[in-house]
């Protein structure tokens, strides 16, 4: 056994080390190699905090290489926590439910990156912090349901029932996350531009620095995952194998007792 | 088809780490009554909501009345009743409505014949228009034993049912056991194991989560009984 | 199976005409944020065009208000154990999602029928307000529906943890956001009444009608899983 806890160290640090090294790529490429793209194209002129913002070229932009990569993982990580919901309510399996749990703390982590970069990018791109744009608010509900999961968790008593209503949760917020994406972009607004972005296709040289981060991030999640699952697991076995002690050193005392009364 | 009331094997239930029940095997035929006694925090409880198909067994094998208790439990509700320390009941409702109510969820023929029934045996007939927030607590046993008894259950499951009771309470309830049919099972838990030893015909007792006595009352002479009850109940309370 | 139906809405909507609870509640909530509203708005101009918030601030409103009749949805049940009994008894347990959706349904347009006039009452008497704010009643069921859904399963999730009601109110607005969002819109569009908007209106209405059936499906799907005492 303790060789593999070992290998599987090593693995896990190599394993580490790709993914940052990957992302590093991504950022170092993003900043000095990947050309400037213009931002985005407005319906009509909008003067966004004094600063009349239409079509220019924008470093800010670069953010993009960051920040989509770490959405999409956060996305990908949702849907895991939402097909491990879905195995466990079927089949009820608590290894499902600590692998939603996990796979819920990863998007967190992510999440919150997202909205990091996010407000970033906006700053930058619009000249202040926060506007109620789609892709914000559609991160910003999302990283208020991720932390709902984690406020539901602790808050129910009983841990059969905090499984199921965490998986029932699970579920729906996932399901909700395409729902926002779609809302926030398509309800009619009668004061908001509608925006449009000039994504035509990506170059090499642009290409290259985004899928490196977004491996990179994925592979980052991945092992991110894996601590976190296992810290459950040995959490579970170490209570078990406490509680199996308690009831055989009661016995015993019992036992000691009836001998010492004979 | 001769089916037993209970089948259990290796019934386990955990809550988290906790084992409530451990591994408990237990087999009851059709018409037989079961009593269960024990310290409290023993597992009498959590047993009896898994037989009451509320809770999931952790592990095991539990049958009840021929069917699986967790994968065919919708067949089984219409043959069970679960009598527990809470009444069960609407208290915003008169004791007519709630049993109206019960009875349509129950599908039961002839309803509103079958309520006067039970309402004339509980004697709370002359007050059955009366919202039961305005019950006794003695009334509103006895109004829940009656909802119980409603649809004829084949399985009786009853937490301490006489311990809510007033005199004539008991005594109700104990002429509504008497008039089951036959093949009518019932499975209660009591702290009296005195009145436990001449109602049951099982006798099952519980320390921990696990089974320290499951005889037939027929098989094990009432002094005896009530020793092997003292000493448990003695070891129990110089446990850590 | 309706008759069962019919016999638990029947029985939801006897309690509360009994107890009054849930309304009287509610009622008095929406009267305290309109009233709050007042001073929110006293430093407004003259000129202030209140058409371009109002709709903002009725659902505002209703969201607020529906999270106080939402976590009572099984207050009857919890009083002496009823829930067990429910639960007990053989029927689909989905009827009890289905009869408490309309009865949470009912309690909201009950109360939006004494608060939206309330509304205008104390805010929009100065405004034109266009023909078509009729058309509002549109938006107000679809937005009922989804919330009285979602909130109705999340209620059984959140009825017997110690901080119930902050839970409801956590789960249920992440989740209602994009309703709101279309809801908002469409209200806005009726009020305000331009041509433009007009069109606007019922694309906001399909996007609500939409994420009511997505919604309400998943929540009756997922039902059996979450009713448990």
């Amino acid at each position: 056994m303790k060789t593999k806890l070992l290998s599987s160290n090593k693995l896990v640090l190599a394993v580490v080390c790709i993914a940052l090294l990957l992302i590093l790529l991504d950022i170092f490429m993003a900043f000095f190699i990947s050309p400037l793209v213009r931002g985005a194209r407005l319906s009509e002129p909008v003067i966004i905090v004094g600063q009349m913002v239409a079509n220019k070229l924008l470093f800010s932009q670069k953010i993009f290489y960051l920040h989509v990569p770490v959405a999409l993982s956060s996305f990908i990580a949702l849907l895991f926590t939402a097909v491990f919901s879905i195995r466990y309510l079927i089949k009820r399996d608590p290894l499902d439910d600590m692998r939603a749990y996990s796979c819920t703390e990863i998007a967190l982590v992510f999440v919150l990156a997202t909205m990091a970069s996010g407000i970033l990018w906006t700053r930058f791109e619009w000249g202040s912090w926060w506007v109620w744009e789609p892709r914000l608010t559609t991160y910003f509900i999302l990283t208020l349901m991720v932390l709902a999961y984690f406020v539901l968790r602790l808050n129910i008593e009983d841990a059969d029932r905090e499984a199921s209503f965490a998986a029932v949760f699970g579920i729906l917020a996932f399901i909700n996350v395409p729902i926002s994406f779609f809302v926030t972009r398509i309800v009619p607004s009668s004061i908001h531009p509608v925006i449009f972005r000039t994504d035509s296709g990506l170059s090499s040289s642009m290409l290259i620095p985004f899928i490196a981060g977004m491996i990179g991030c994925l592979l980052l999640s991945f092992v991110l995952y894996k601590l976190r699952i296992s810290l459950k697991k040995s959490d579970f076995e170490l209570q078990q194998v406490k509680e199996e002690f308690e009831s055989l050193y009661k016995k015993r005392l019992k036992e000691k007792r009836v001998v010492g009364d004979k | 088809m001769t089916e037993f009331a209970v089948e259990a094997y290796s019934l386990t239930k955990k809550y988290g780490a906790r084992s409530a029940v451990k591994d408990l095997d237990l087999v009851l035929e059709q018409g037989k009554k079961l009593a269960i006694l024990g310290a409290n925090g023993a597992g009498k409880s959590s047993l009896m909501r898994m037989l009451a198909t509320l809770e999931r067994p952790s592990s095991g094998s539990l049958s009840i009345l021929g069917k699986d208790a967790y994968k065919e439990s919708d067949l089984l509700l219409q043959d069970i009743a679960y009598v527990s320390h809470q009444s069960q009941l609407y208290l915003e409702l008169s004791a007519q409505e709630n049993l109206e109510l019960f009875a349509k969820l129950y599908s039961i023929d002839n309803a509103l014949e079958r309520i006067d029934e039970l309402l004339e045996k509980t004697q709370l007939s002359y007050r059955r228009h009366e919202l039961i927030k305005h019950y006794s607590q003695g009334m509103k046993q006895r109004l829940a034993i009656a909802k119980a008894f409603l649809h004829k259950p084949k399985l009786l499951l009853l937490d301490e049912p006489y311990a809510g009771l007033d005199p004539q309470g008991v005594a109700v309830l104990n002429a509504l056991i008497a008039e089951l049919d036959e093949g009518v099972s019932i499975i209660l838990i009591s702290h009296s194991p005195e009145a436990s030893y001449d109602f049951a015909d099982e006798l099952l007792m519980l320390q921990e989560g696990e089974k320290v006595l499951y005889e037939s009352s027929s098989q094990l002479s009432k002094e005896e009984f009530l020793d092997r009850y003292k000493q448990a109940i003695f070891d129990e309370s110089w446990a850590l | 199976m309706f008759t069962k139906f019919l016999a638990l809405l029947k029985k939801d909507l006897l309690l509360e005409a009994r107890s009054k609870t849930v309304l009287s509640s509610m009622l008095i909530y929406a009267l305290l944020v309109l009233t709050i509203y007042g001073a929110a708005l006293s430093q407004t101009a003259d000129n202030f065009d209140i058409l371009q918030v109002s709709s903002g601030l009725l659902w505002a409103l209703i969201v607020f208000t529906s999270l106080i009749g939402l976590n009572k949805t099984f207050s009857h049940e919890g009083e002496a154990g009823a829930l067990y009994a429910l639960l007990l008894a053989p029927f689909e347990k989905s009827l009890v999602f289905l009869s408490k959706l309309c009865a949470n349904f009912i309690f909201l347009v009950l109360l939006e029928v004494i608060v939206v006039p309330l509304f205008y009452f104390f805010f929009l008497q100065t405004s034109s307000l266009s023909v078509q704010s009729v058309l509002l009643i549109l938006p107000l069921l679809l937005g009922n529906v989804g919330i009285a859904g979602v909130g109705t399963l999340l209620a059984s999730i959140t009825q017997r943890s110690k901080s119930g009601d902050i839970l409801l109110a956590i789960l249920l607005v992440p989740l209602i956001f994009p309703l709101l969002l279309a809801c908002v819109s469409a209200s806005a569009a009726v009020i305000i009444g331009s041509a433009e908007l007009m069109e606007g209106f019922m694309r906001s209405c399909g996007i609500a009608f939409s994420y009511d059936a997505i919604m309400l499906a998943a929540s009756y799907a997922l039902y059996e899983f979450v009713l448990r005492p």
